[in-house]
């Protein structure tokens, strides 16, 4: 009988182990993300997957949330609408709480729908297209949109520099954010009392196209010329157009501020006026750390898309602390609304976009130097 | 305990399943135990060597590359002019395996030539002739550049693929030759298809080459890793590790130029595949070989279960009390000699049950012929069950009245009925093993009496427990008791009354002891008085004779006088009689003066000692003056006797303290050792010592006469203690120097005695007094006279 009986406490212990392991809290949190990890737009994903994985790797040190563990999906979109739409479908077959990125207007808009029917949350990185202002959706973004940004550019050029007319060439691989940021810019820079000569544009990688682009250029005789594009294309461009007239002034919109515009464009890029979403010069202690932490992780200086995907990275997390349940992500962070960001505070509207001070440099040196804040 | 039951068969084929089963799992886990590590280290070997091999194969890749380079170099020196050198140039990278772009910088790191594997010369020329790599930290120009070297990988302009460079300096240029890494993966996935993955991390910890060329082009730092941290920190060259879901047993190397690391590293589960394999080798040979073990159990166990079966059948017989059955005979020798065993058994049991019947006859035979001890039986509800003759004898009723009837309907009242049934409840449920008691009863006739017995269980002949009480009539003895009892109450009755009088007398007692005090105290008093008498008289006697002398010197000279006035008168006065008359007047005059001094130096000693000791006033006084005047006062008292004094008392020793006291305290000691210490004519001498230390004071009286003996040393100073009763003793004096010393002088008084030698009285005092409660005491009379000396004392 005792026998029969220790039998039973022991299948009993067993089942109640198992029913344990089952119903564990301990599920991780999966956080999926989706950026250009190759080719040339590498330059924001990788910098950005590294800046959430930052913020990821600290919250786990730290014990994660609540004890659940976070774990990462990484896939590379390689800046193609196809592509991202296929690794999308995938993190959200695998049931991702929230997804960081896409690095580009083009990207998020081709994913956007995806993103809205399963009712998860996609936190963007460094997409700002208008586009996707003023709508309550499932995207999100810690940065202003394109509009914003351009339009103070434009400002910028017009008052500050004193420049009356413009042209411009514009990258159509990420036409959601050129297109947007152009229209803006020179609107904007219209409506100040300035002409607009012409806008070219080009299929970044087209590179018969770029020669050609540079030559008609160069010949605009405009106060300045914007380049819209990537950074590597910027730096080429910048090399172009400063062969060809080495007067020329330039200007190029944020997607492009990145070091690689420094590092390829040389004394070529002197004097470029860059709008920057953050202050590289920044000396406020939570920047400085941030900045050693990154340096000492991944053995390069980060740039901006790695703070703004720690930025957004740790806005989803800390959220999820306040309210651990990922379908109400949205609805947590637009309760908290106010958080800090390692440039500033960051607020976000009822659409769930981000504001935040465009920073105006311009490269001396081979460095960026702030010249106006707004 | 456990009373589950299992068939013998179940059972054996259980027990040897598991003699199967353990030598194997204990060797399985041996297995896993010792065998697992040397699997990993193995594995950890074959993957080290394996890395090795691509780290060679890597550097040789590149090596090979380097050679190209240096091939070219000569060549491109002799080249004359710009066109000549880009088509050179144009021509080392169409014929390269290795390089995708190759390009001249200048001095300033500025682009001069440069060519590209799958694009346009002209176009590229045109596109990146004229670049400013100046602020790249990778490519880095002649300006700083020395000796050939590989650059750390980045992202090519020109490619935009991850590549690493080849710098050369060369004439104040730089050659740099672009390789995408991309190449690296491709290498990697042909490596990997042998089971084991291979990756390339650069210095930094990026992961360069992986079987999914997808992820060498994500720049995945993988530095972080601890298998990564644990080989830079401490060269563990194999590791477990984990990357995105998989987990990984894998080795790593480091490679030379470049400063690269290559892993080979295997999935955990392929690599765990082998053991498994083997561990459900193990497995199934267990269940192969307990199967076949619980077969042939299952058919030894039928056999031996039959024969079971037929011993059990014997064992049912004899139960039964067929002594005689014989089981049938078995070739196993264990089983036949159980089944003799059985069959010994039923005889042994056969002979038990004659020899218990005969036990019990006795046993039977004992309890009915016990004459004075009831004994009963009775069941669990308290019915009568046995009953033997002296029960009958007792209660009157024959057993077979009382049989089956409970107890109140036979000789119990009700409340000895529960009382009873309550020893019975408390025997029943074990709370005791036997309960006595004391029960009143009648017997069948009615009369009256008690029992006295025990009560205590008994197994019965089914479940059940029997009872049994034993019990003896006690009606006499507590008749008796109830006498005694009565005896006591009146005895009791005389002690109080006598008590009352003993009380009675004890109170008398009381009054006659308070007046004994009383009368004491009184004897006391006049003992004093008597002894300031004994002292006037002494005074008064010493001071007869030098006023005597005065007087009759005085009387004399008148004499002289009246003689002379004569002779003058007469005229007969002659020189010679004048000068006889001045000599006589001297002498007269010499003689009353010596006289009256003598006497005036007595009436001051006495009048100061009068003084002292009629009123026991506290002063400020010199112990040796008092001592002095102590002796000037006794000497008319110790004059007639042989005894001479030695004082030995130091000068100048002050007390505050109570000089008449003490003086009565020394002169009492003196006068004790005059008159007992020596016998009437035998010469003696009383030494009086003086000892200050401090704040004490110690004084000794010894004399060096017959000694007090040991027995009657305890007992001097009670008072009324003397050794001449009726001679004039009163056995005061003593008790009074005792109470004197230890009360009012406030120290202690200590006697030391050999017969023969002598006595020491040793007196301690404080120098200063305690501080009594009243400023005087009452006068006290001159202590020149101790107790027992009156009737030395010389009357005159």
């Amino acid at each position: 009988m005792r026998r029969q009986k220790l039998w039973w406490s022991h299948l009993r212990i067993f089942l109640f182990c198992l029913s344990l392991t089952a119903c564990s809290n301990d599920d991780p949190i999966t956080f999926g993300f989706v950026g250009g990890l190759s080719g040339p737009v590498s330059d924001l994903g990788g910098p950005s997957r590294n800046g959430m994985l930052l913020a990821i790797e600290a919250a786990n040190a730290n014990g994660g949330i609540d004890g659940r563990r976070i774990h990462t999906i990484i896939r590379d979109d390689k800046q193609d609408p196809e592509r991202a739409q296929e690794v999308v479908r995938e993190l959200l077959k695998r049931k991702v709480d929230v997804i960081i990125g896409p690095m580009t207007s083009a990207m998020a808009m081709a994913v956007i729908d995806q993103v809205n029917a399963a009712q998860t949350l996609m936190m963007g990185v460094t997409v700002t297209t208008d586009q996707l202002s003023g709508i309550d959706d499932y995207f999100m973004r810690c940065l202003a949109s394109t509009g914003i940004h351009s339009a103070k550019v434009a400002e910028y050029l017009y008052t500050q520099k004193e420049y009356r007319s413009f042209s411009a060439l514009v990258d159509t691989s990420n036409a959601s954010y050129t297109q947007s940021w152009i229209t803006n810019f020179s609107n904007h820079f219209r409506s100040l009392g300035g002409k607009e000569d012409q806008v070219l544009s080009f299929h970044s990688g087209d590179q018969n196209a770029m020669v050609e682009v540079a030559s008609q250029l160069s010949q605009s005789g405009s106060d300045i010329v914007l380049l819209v594009s990537n950074a590597l294309d910027a730096a080429v461009m910048a090399k172009l157009l400063r062969t060809e007239n080495s007067n020329i002034n330039l200007a190029v919109a944020e997607w492009a501020g990145t070091e690689r515009l420094v590092e390829l464009g040389g004394r070529h890029v002197e004097g470029t006026v860059v709008p920057q979403y953050i202050d590289r010069e920044s000396t406020k202690p939570g920047f400085l750390e941030y900045r050693d932490t990154y340096q000492a992780r991944f053995s390069h200086t980060p740039g901006f898309p790695s703070m703004i995907a720690y930025d957004a990275t740790n806005i989803v997390l800390s959220a999820l602390k306040q309210n651990p349940d990922p379908s109400k992500l949205k609805e947590t962070i637009l309760a908290i609304r106010h958080f800090k960001g390692l440039s500033g505070p960051i607020t976000f509207d009822d659409y769930g976009d981000g504001s935040g001070l465009t920073f105006i440099t311009e490269i001396k040196n081979g460095r960026y130097r702030v010249q106006a804040s707004q | 305990m456990s009373t589950s039951k299992r068939p013998l068969t179940f059972e054996l084929l259980k027990q040897l399943a598991l003699v199967a089963a353990i030598p194997l799992v204990v060797t399985a886990a041996f297995f896993i135990w010792q065998l697992y590590p040397q699997l990993k280290d193995n594995v950890a070997l074959e993957q080290q060597v394996f890395a090795d091999l691509v780290a060679e194969r890597s550097e040789e890749f590149l090596q090979t590359a380097e050679e190209q380079v240096a091939f070219f170099l000569p060549i491109l020196e002799q080249s004359p002019s710009d066109k000549q050198t880009l088509a050179l140039l144009d021509q080392f990278i169409q014929s390269s395996r290795f390089f995708d772009s190759v390009y001249l910088l200048d001095y300033f790191g500025i682009v001069t030539h440069i060519s590209n594997r799958n694009s346009d010369l002209n176009l590229t020329q045109e596109l990146y002739q004229g670049i400013d790599v100046s602020k790249s930290p990778l490519i880095r120009s002649s300006q700083t550049l020395t000796t050939a070297s590989w650059s750390d990988v980045f992202l090519s302009v020109v490619t935009s693929r991850l590549s690493i460079a080849y710098r050369t300096p060369f004439n104040q240029h730089t050659l740099v030759g672009e390789l995408a890494i991309d190449r690296l993966p491709h290498l990697s996935q042909k490596l990997s298809e042998q089971g084991q993955l291979v990756m390339i991390l650069d210095q930094y910890g990026q992961l360069i080459a992986h079987p999914d060329p997808e992820l060498s082009q994500q720049q995945i730092n993988l530095s972080n890793l601890p298998f990564f941290l644990n080989y830079q920190s401490s060269r563990v060259k194999s590791s477990e590790f984990t990357l995105g879901d998989n987990h990984y047993f894998g080795s790593m190397v480091r490679m030379q130029a470049p400063p690269w690391y290559v892993i080979v590293a295997q999935d955990q589960k392929q690599f765990t595949a082998a053991l498994y394999k083997t561990v459900n080798l193990w497995l199934i040979s267990i269940i192969v070989i307990v199967l076949t073990a619980m077969v042939i159990a299952y058919r030894r166990a039928r056999q031996f279960s039959k024969r079971f079966e037929r011993l059990i059948q014997h064992a049912r017989d004899v139960a039964k009390g067929h002594y005689d059955s014989e089981s049938s005979p078995t070739p196993i020798q264990e089983f036949q000699e159980l089944s003799s065993s059985l069959t010994n058994m039923a005889h042994a049991i056969e002979n038990r049950e004659r020899t218990l019947q005969t036990k019990e006859q006795q046993l039977r035979n004992t309890l009915e012929s016990a004459p004075n001890v009831a004994v009963q039986w009775y069941d669990d509800k308290g019915r009568v069950n046995y009953w033997n003759d002296a029960s009958q004898h007792i209660f009157g009723y024959t057993a077979k009245e009382a049989m089956g009837k409970r107890l109140d309907k036979l000789i119990f009242s009700p409340r000895p009925t529960a009382e009873f049934n309550i020893h019975l409840q408390k025997v029943a449920c074990g709370e005791a093993t036997s309960r006595e008691f004391e029960l009143p009863f009648h017997d069948k006739t009615g009369k009256e009496g008690n029992i006295r017995g025990a009560l205590f269980s008994i197994p019965g002949s089914d479940d059940t427990d029997l009872f049994v009480c034993m019990a003896f009539d006690v009606t006499k003895q507590r008749q008796a008791e109830a006498s005694i009892r009565e005896l006591n109450a009146q005895l009791e009755e005389r002690v109080k009354e006598r008590t009352r009088e003993l009380s009675r007398s004890n109170k008398e007692l009381e009054s006659a002891l308070a007046a004994l005090k009383e009368t004491m105290e009184q004897l006391v008093q006049s003992e004093k008085l008597a002894a300031l008498g004994s002292l006037v008289a002494g005074v008064a006697h010493e001071l007869n004779t030098p006023i005597g002398n005065a007087l009759m010197a005085a009387s004399s000279l008148e004499d002289f006088t009246q003689r002379i006035e004569g002779a003058f008168k007469d005229g007969k006065m002659t020189r010679s009689s004048l000068a006889q008359f001045l000599d006589d007047a001297r002498v007269a005059t010499g003689i009353s003066s010596r006289n009256l001094e003598r006497a005036s130096e007595l009436i001051s000693s006495f009048k100061q000692v009068a003084v002292d000791q009629s009123s026991s006033q506290r002063r400020q006084f010199e112990l040796g003056e008092l001592v002095h005047e102590i002796l000037v006062t006794l000497h008319p008292q110790t004059k007639k006797r042989d005894v001479s004094f030695d004082v030995d008392v130091p000068k100048r020793v002050e007390l505050d303290s109570y000089p008449g006291p003490l003086g009565q305290v020394i002169s009492n000691l003196v006068m004790n050792a005059v008159t007992h210490g020596y016998n009437e004519h035998q010469h003696g001498k009383i030494t009086i010592r003086a000892l200050s230390e401090d704040d004490t004071l110690t004084i000794e009286v010894c004399d060096e006469g017959v000694g007090i003996p040991e027995e009657t040393q305890s007992k001097i100073f009670n008072p009324f203690y003397t050794t001449r009763l009726g001679q004039g003793g009163s056995g005061l004096g003593l008790h009074i120097v005792h109470n004197l010393v230890t009360d009012l002088l406030g120290g202690q008084i200590d006697v030391k005695s050999v017969i023969g030698d002598g006595t020491t009285f040793t007196i301690k005092i404080p120098r200063v007094a305690p501080v009594q409660a009243f400023d005087e005491l009452s006068p006290q009379p001159p202590p020149q006279e101790s107790n027992e000396k009156e009737d030395n004392y010389d009357h005159h």
